[in-house]
C-alpha cells in the first residue's frame, strides 16, 4: 500500500511538473521599431508571442504576449517566457485596424536557451518588405509542337527565420531567401497563368528552355503592388 | 513619487498615527478600559481591493473582489498575535503591460500583530500589522492543444490596517476595516520595466463579522 502511494505521489510530482509551460516570476520585454523597405516606420503592426515555435502565419492562438507599434513604429510589451519549447513572435502589419494583405508574413522563432539569462528583446529598426504579386501567363502561339520547360524564382513573401542566439537580430537577412517554382507545357498542356507572392522592388528570374535548348533568363522587376509577366512561345 | 518613496512615505504616516492616536487617547482608555471577556477571535470579511500606483497590479490588472480570514489570540487585554488568510481575484486588464493570461488568483498567508483600543463597551479600535508570503496564481483557460498557461508570481507582502468594531453580542461583533497592503514581487524583468513589477500596493476596504470566545 504505500509503495503504491509513493509511486501515486511520484507520478503526480511528475505530472504536474512535465505541464508546466510558462516559467515563474518571470516577464520578457519587446521593444524595437518596425520599419517598411523605405526606412518608413510601420504604424499599427500588431505584434504577438507565441508558446510554440512552430508558427503558422494565419491568427496565432497560443499568445502569451501582444503589442501594437505607435505612429512611429515604436512598440514595447510585456511577454510570458516559455519553459518547454522555443516562443515565437509573429508580426502583423495592419493599417487603420484593418489587416491589409500588404506586408510580407513575418514570424521569428526563438530556440530554447535563447531566453536563459535574457530580459529584454530588442528589434531596432527592424524592416519589413511589402508585398508584390506577379501574375505569369505563359501562351503557345507556334503551331509546331514544342516542349517548354521554366523556372521562376523569387523571395519568398513568408518570412521565417530562426534565433538561436540574440547576437542573430543584430546581422539579420531576413526576407531574404529565393525560392523556386517549376513547370513544363507541351501540345498536351499548353498554357499556364498563375499568381505568385514576393516582395516589392525586388527581381524575379524566369527561366526557360524549349526543346531541351540552352537555358535563357528574363529578369522580371517587381516594383508595382501588383505585377505581369506574359511569356508566348 | 515613486512606488518606493511612496511605500516608505505611507508607512512612516501609519506610525505616525498610530503614535499620535496612543497619546492622545492612552489616559481616558485607563479609565474606559474593561476586562475583556474574549480572547480567542474568528474573523470573516468581504473585500473590496483598490490597487493604485504605477505598477502592473494597478494599471494591467483589473481587481474585483477579495475574502479574508483570520484567527487571532489576545495574550493581554490589548496585544493581540494571529494568522491571516486573504484571497484576491483580480482579471487581466491590459495584456500588453502584464502579458497573455485571463486572471488571477492571489492567495496571502501572514502573521499578524496588534493592539486594541477599547473605546468602551461596544467600540473598538485595533490597529495591527501583517507580513507573510502571497502567491499570484495566473491562469488562461481558452489555450488550444495541450499547452498550459498557469503560472505563479510570488511575493512578500505587508498589510497595515486598522480594524473599527461594534460589539452586537457578548461573542459577535461587525467591523470595517481600511487596508493598506504593499506586494513586494519577485518577478524578474527588463531593467527599463523592473520598477513596473518589484512593488504592488493596494487600498483594501474590508467588511464583516468577528465571533470572539
Amino acid at each position: 500500500m504505500k509503495t503504491c502511494f509513493k509511486l501515486f505521489c511520484l507520478l503526480s510530482i511528475l505530472f504536474f511538473w512535465s505541464c508546466e509551460d510558462i516559467a515563474n516570476n518571470r516577464r520578457l520585454i519587446f521593444t524595437g521599431n518596425l520599419i517598411d523597405e523605405n526606412d518608413e516606420p510601420i504604424q499599427n503592426a500588431r505584434l504577438i508571442s507565441t508558446l510554440n515555435a512552430d508558427l503558422g502565419f494565419a491568427e496565432a492562438e497560443n499568445k502569451i504576449g501582444q503589442g501594437q507599434t505607435d505612429t512611429n513604429g515604436f512598440f514595447e510589451f510585456a511577454s510570458l517566457v516559455p519553459l518547454s519549447s522555443g516562443s515565437g513572435l509573429q508580426i502583423l502589419p495592419e493599417e487603420s485596424d484593418v489587416v491589409v494583405d500588404e506586408f510580407a508574413d513575418v514570424a521569428l522563432s526563438f530556440d530554447n536557451g535563447v531566453f536563459d539569462n535574457v530580459n529584454q528583446i530588442e528589434l531596432n529598426n527592424f524592416k519589413i518588405p511589402r508585398k508584390a504579386t506577379l501574375e505569369l501567363n505563359i501562351q503557345k502561339n507556334s503551331t509546331e509542337p514544342v516542349f517548354l520547360e521554366w523556372t521562376i524564382e523569387r523571395k519568398t513573401a513568408q518570412c521565417f527565420i530562426t534565433i538561436t542566439e540574440l547576437n542573430d537580430l543584430e546581422n539579420i537577412e531576413f526576407c531574404d531567401t529565393f525560392f523556386s517554382i517549376s513547370g513544363q507545357n507541351n501540345s498536351d498542356n499548353p498554357e499556364e497563368s498563375r499568381t505568385i507572392e514576393s516582395l516589392r522592388n525586388s527581381t524575379a528570374f524566369f527561366t526557360y528552355s524549349i526543346n531541351n535548348a540552352p537555358n535563357q533568363v528574363i529578369e522580371i522587376s517587381l516594383n508595382n503592388p501588383s505585377n505581369v509577366f506574359e511569356f508566348t512561345y | 513619487m515613486s512606488s518606493s518613496l511612496l511605500t516608505k512615505t505611507l508607512i512612516l504616516l501609519f506610525f505616525i498615527n498610530c503614535w499620535t492616536f496612543y497619546a492622545q487617547t492612552s489616559d481616558t482608555l485607563e479609565i474606559k478600559t474593561k476586562e475583556s471577556k474574549t480572547h480567542l477571535n474568528v474573523e470573516f470579511s468581504g473585500i473590496v481591493p483598490i490597487a493604485f500606483g504605477d505598477n502592473f497590479a494597478a494599471d494591467g490588472m483589473d481587481f474585483k473582489y477579495g475574502l479574508n480570514f483570520s484567527f487571532k489570540g489576545y495574550f493581554t487585554d490589548h496585544l493581540f498575535f494571529g494568522l491571516k488568510f486573504q484571497h484576491l481575484r483580480a482579471d487581466v486588464a491590459d495584456q500588453t503591460l502584464v502579458g497573455v493570461f485571463e486572471h488571477s488568483n492571489v492567495n496571502s498567508y501572514l502573521a499578524v500583530g496588534g493592539y486594541r483600543f477599547v473605546l468602551d463597551e461596544q467600540f473598538n479600535i485595533e490597529p495591527s500589522l501583517g507580513i507573510g508570503a502571497t502567491v499570484y496564481n495566473n491562469k488562461k483557460t481558452t489555450t488550444t492543444f495541450d499547452e498550459k498557461i498557469d503560472f505563479e508570481d510570488d511575493a512578500t507582502t505587508l498589510i497595515f490596517s486598522a480594524a473599527a468594531s461594534y460589539q452586537i453580542t457578548e461573542q459577535l461583533k461587525v467591523f470595517i476595516k481600511p487596508e493598506y497592503r504593499i506586494d513586494f514581487m519577485q518577478i524578474d524583468t527588463a531593467p527599463i520595466r523592473q520598477d513596473f513589477f518589484d512593488e504592488a500596493h493596494f487600498l483594501n476596504i474590508l467588511f464583516g463579522i468577528r465571533f470572539g470566545y
